[in-house]
């Protein structure tokens, strides 16, 4: 019996030890952790239940036979993070370059499936060279299990990926798929093909950090949500986001005591919309002025800035906001702004969360760049959101609701539960400066001095269509608010909306210009 | 009770003036004095407390590191130290509320029914559907 109880110890001792202390060593050099480190800092303290601890590859190409390392280069396993029960999986650089292997995707799989039939947020730290390309095309198929369970899981339970270190090819798109990805500055790439290979097929000399670095991700191309400044901060932002979901698509965000008074009014509020149109206005002091102390949690912060979306608590309860962002490109709806709103509203839906969306947009931006791109097809994706939701939605313009801008941030129309406005706000079908011109053509055509007309004619429009009261009059706004009272007045309504519940009809899925 | 005297004449009828007065000046009297004396109670008792918290401060003021046994562990904590515990204690409690920490919550975890069991176990059941005309 002790024979047996040994050679188990020193099968669990060698999965403990990964590629070997040299190879932790050169990891720590480079300033990274290895997987159990991870899992050790990202968990509570003795919770984590750890599955395939033991499996090993099969391969023995390549001198793959004398390289078996128990569990293959990837922890799998449950534990806990404060109290709540997650599946996680970390892979682990010390034992082959965390090569993907079938081994891996097994195991990965099995890890997936108990998440989606338990109904927990399943959490992916990726740090891995690729493929095992000695394993051939199985290594290949491998791939395609996890990402069918990624699209599975999706909606269904809240699926975060951490990349801690490099992530090409094939392995990218699982992190794709997931809801979330937190890059950790410097350790982390993420790229379909590396700079070698673009070099032999384009010529073109590009970097590590260039072509799919953490700033790349997190500010041009958006693959990338978060951006934390090392491994550390990664995983404790990974503890922060995950406070704001909920276990599953069926169930909702804890709520935290609520610590800020709910009827809190600031006064600052009144007069933070400038007098003149085009002067711009932080709406990150918006909302800060607005939800709980210390509560908003930026998504995409360095992506399509003329946007802000993210979570927040009010009283305590989880929302999500949708904010132009006057300060950027003067908050205009573009491609990427469409991309990344139409993303989140469907995140909040998906996961039960009450989206509440500050309004002060000028409308969609002009150009040929924007229209040969598909302006149209990604704009559209905002009115598909929004429509095809069925969480409470709330509205507030702030200011600019103009055009298509209107109707498509949340309007009424756009099954919005409640509509708010500021006295600040303008609603109107098109610019003062536009409509004049259509609506005045022939009368400033004919004046003796065209631009006083015009001005006199842009004041007329102004004191006509430029306010929220023509719209609130028609219904299409509920109600004209104090800037000061959003907060207490969002928390009312929030609590009436707690439990709408309304449905769509029922279909296989809905084609999303995508 | 109503009483008559000899002559049938109602004396409770109407009090002399002099009396009423004479009673409102006692209350009013009495009044003072208790008024006084609770004034006097409070300031006394604010006076002992500003000595005792100025005694205290004094105390912390002259604690020095000698005061600190070799375990490390203050006999008393200096307001530097007892600032230090502060903010690390509010820290603390702003990371956790941040996280939605357990003693956060409005709801411990697992004590809410879980909507996930309630209709994944009804949809469990509902596999077989009998054939309908």
């Amino acid at each position: 019996m002790n024979d047996y109880l040994a050679t188990l110890r020193d099968m669990r001792d060698k999965a403990l030890r990964g590629g070997g202390a040299e190879r932790v060593e050169q990891l720590h050099a480079k300033g990274k952790l290895t997987a159990r480190e991870r899992l050790a800092l990202l968990l509570d303290e003795g919770s984590f239940q750890e599955l395939g601890a033991l499996a090993t590859h099969n391969c023995v190409d390549f001198g793959m036979a004398e390289q078996r390392y128990p569990g293959d280069g990837v922890v799998t396993g449950f534990g806990k993070i404060n109290g709540r029960r997650i599946a996680i999986f970390a892979q682990d650089f010390t034992v082959l370059g965390g090569s993907f292997s079938e081994v891996q995707s097994r195991k990965i799989c099995r890890i997936q499936d108990l998440a989606l039939e338990s109904g927990i947020p399943l959490i992916g730290l990726n740090d891995s060279g690729g493929a095992r390309i000695q394993e051939g095309v199985r290594s290949l198929a491998a791939y395609g299990e996890v990402f069918t369970r990624n699209v599975l899981a999706s909606g269904v339970i809240p699926q975060i990926s951490v990349i801690l270190g490099p992530c090409a090819g094939g392995a990218v798109y699982s992190p794709a798929l997931t809801d979330f990805i937190i890059m950790s500055r410097k350790s982390s790439f993420m790229f379909i093909t590396g700079p070698e290979v673009i070099k032999s097929v384009t010529g073109e000399n590009v970097s590590f950090e260039d072509l799919g670095g953490t700033l790349v991700h997190n500010a041009r191309s958006g693959v990338a949500h978060f951006l934390a400044d090392d491994e550390q901060a990664a995983l404790m932002l990974v503890k922060v986001l995950l406070s704001y979901l909920p276990q599953n698509n069926t169930e909702d965000p804890p709520q935290v005591t609520p610590y800020d008074l709910p009827d809190r009014m600031n006064e600052a509020l009144n007069t933070i919309v400038p007098d003149r149109d085009d002067m711009p206005y932080d709406m990150h002091e918006v909302i800060s002025a607005i939800f709980d102390r210390d509560s908003f949690l930026e998504v995409h912060p360095y992506y399509a800035r003329n946007a802000i979306v993210g979570f927040a608590r009010m009283d305590g309860y989880s929302v999500g906001i949708v904010a132009n962002q006057p300060e950027h490109l003067a908050g205009v709806l573009d491609i990427n702004s469409s991309d990344k709103i139409a993303r989140f509203v469907r995140l909040c839906d998906a996961f039960n969360i009450p989206v509440v969306t500050f309004v002060d947009c000028p409308g969609y931006l002009p150009g040929t760049d924007q229209e040969y791109a598909g302006v149209i097809r990604h704009g559209a994706k905002v009115i598909y959101a929004y429509c095809e939701s069925t969480v409470p939605k709330i509205s507030i313009v702030t200011r600019k609701a103009i055009g298509g801008a209107y109707i498509a941030m949340s309007s009424k129309q756009m099954r919005s539960d409640l509509a708010f406005a500021w006295p600040t706000a303008q609603i109107a079908v098109m610019g003062a400066d536009g409509a004049v011109r259509i609506l005045r053509r022939r009368e400033l055509a004919k004046s003796k001095d065209p631009a006083a007309a015009e001005a006199a004619f842009i004041a007329e429009y102004r004191e006509k269509f430029f306010n929220p009261y023509r719209a609130a009059d028609m219904g299409q706004i509920d109600e004209v608010i104090e800037p000061k009272e959003t907060r207490p007045r969002l928390i009312r309504a929030l609590e009436v909306l707690r439990t709408k519940v309304q449905q769509n009809p029922p279909k296989k899925h809905g084609l999303m210009p995508v | 009770m109503m009483t008559l005297s000899s002559s049938g004449e109602d004396k409770s009828k109407g009090i002399h003036p002099g009396f009423l007065g004479l009673a409102l000046v006692l209350a009013g009297g009495v009044l003072g004095l208790v008024t006084y004396f609770v004034d006097r109670n409070r300031r006394q008792s604010a006076r002992r407390m500003r000595q005792y918290l100025e005694d205290e401060i004094d105390a912390q003021d002259s604690i020095t590191l000698s005061d600190v046994n070799p375990s490390g562990q203050a006999k008393e904590l200096t307001p530097e130290m007892l600032a230090a515990v502060m903010v690390a204690v509010r820290m603390h409690r702003r990371i956790r509320r941040k996280q939605a920490a357990p003693a956060m919550r409005t709801h411990q975890p697992g004590t809410l029914p879980s909507r996930w069991i309630g209709s994944g176990r009804v949809a469990q059941t509902q596999t077989w559907h009998p054939r309908r005309r």
